[in-house]
């Protein structure tokens, strides 16, 4: 297995995987989706709610929200928590929301009772106040993961692709696939040469193919190498996500392990 | 008020809401969303196609 980074942000990295199947490349992918815990606001009480929006509306805006935490290793889930999920500091960290009208409550206004807890964006507008109008909401954010709702979801859009091979072979320099092709991945150079440019922005069209006259060009992709792309809602860095994506995967095949062994 | 994520990707969108709101007034849509990154199309028409309904609510509360 080889990993070559291509791109990396915080909130997105690709990378060249190589040497693995389809199923590895689609196993870390599912995992980046589904099981990497993150935080997220679960259950609120509203007090006062005098907006326009109403109390379900908000509850939804609220755990839509990505909240970050310093270290996420400090919380467990409710299932996995010392307490049995009865709600202890380990797996519940508490909040408030108060605000009282004209302005915008921003997601800035959640204030955690933990200073190491924090919404990932400052400001995403939650409710307009008119004159007079209040919100008063107390709650809890908890760690799960994206199997049980898409608000603990770390990662939100992942995908791979197959690395193309381009193959340029008795090409006579016209340049009509140079036009052709959406991605401008190929150029030609001054002498009139067929240069691939990006072979990671190929989406194997095969337009150049078809507009080839002379057959010169064969588009094919590897079998055995990904571009993955994953991109992370902000609560997690992408790099983080998939290092414990790839822990959580880890986790499971000791389980198998285990339950293998005991079983033989 | 504008959706905190997109519908189709995830992505949060709505960070970006009031600063795109201020600056098409004197610019481009698509140039703005391009500097905000704002990239796919699905996100795109999110702000595109948003109408701040609770502004014109608000004086019947």
């Amino acid at each position: 297995m080889n990993v070559e980074l291509i791109e990396l942000r915080d909130d997105r990295v690709r990378f060249l995987l190589s040497g693995v199947t389809p199923a590895f490349a689609n196993a870390i992918r599912r995992s980046c989706i589904a099981e990497v815990p993150k935080l997220a606001i679960d259950e609120i009480s509203i007090y006062e709610n005098t907006s326009v929006l109403f109390d379900e509306q908000i509850a939804l805006r609220l755990g839509l929200v990505p909240i970050r935490a310093d270290d996420l290793k400090v919380y467990s889930t409710p299932d996995e928590c010392q307490c049995g999920g009865v709600g202890c500091p380990g797996c519940r960290i508490d909040f408030m929301v108060t605000a009282e009208g004209p302005g915008t409550v921003y997601s800035r206004d959640i204030k955690f009772s933990e200073p190491a807890v924090r919404a990932a964006f400052d400001n995403i507008p939650l409710v307009v106040l008119g004159e007079g109008e209040k919100l008063v909401i107390e709650g809890f954010a908890t760690l799960r993961t994206g199997k049980e709702h898409a608000k603990w979801q770390a990662g939100t859009l992942c995908g791979y692709k197959n690395l193309p091979s381009i193959e340029i072979i008795g090409c006579n320099g016209c340049g009509r696939c140079v036009k052709v092709c959406p991605r401008g991945v190929l150029v030609l150079d001054e002498s009139d040469t067929l240069k691939v440019k990006d072979i990671t922005e190929c989406s194997l069209c095969r337009l150049c193919v078809e507009e080839c006259e002379q057959r010169a060009i064969s588009v094919m992709p590897l079998e055995d190498a990904f571009i993955m792309s994953i991109e992370s809602d902000g609560s997690i860095n992408a790099k983080d996500l998939v290092r414990m994506a790839a822990e959580e995967l880890k986790k499971k095949a000791l389980v198998l392990q285990d339950t293998l062994a005991s079983i033989s | 008020m504008i959706p905190v994520r997109c519908f189709s990707c995830g992505k949060v969108i709505s960070s970006v809401w009031e600063e795109y709101r201020e600056r098409i007034k004197s610019e481009p849509p698509g140039k703005v969303m391009d500097d905000l990154g704002i990239e796919r199309y699905c996100c795109r028409r999110m702000l595109l196609s948003h109408v701040e309904v609770v502004d014109m609510l608000r004086r019947y509360q």
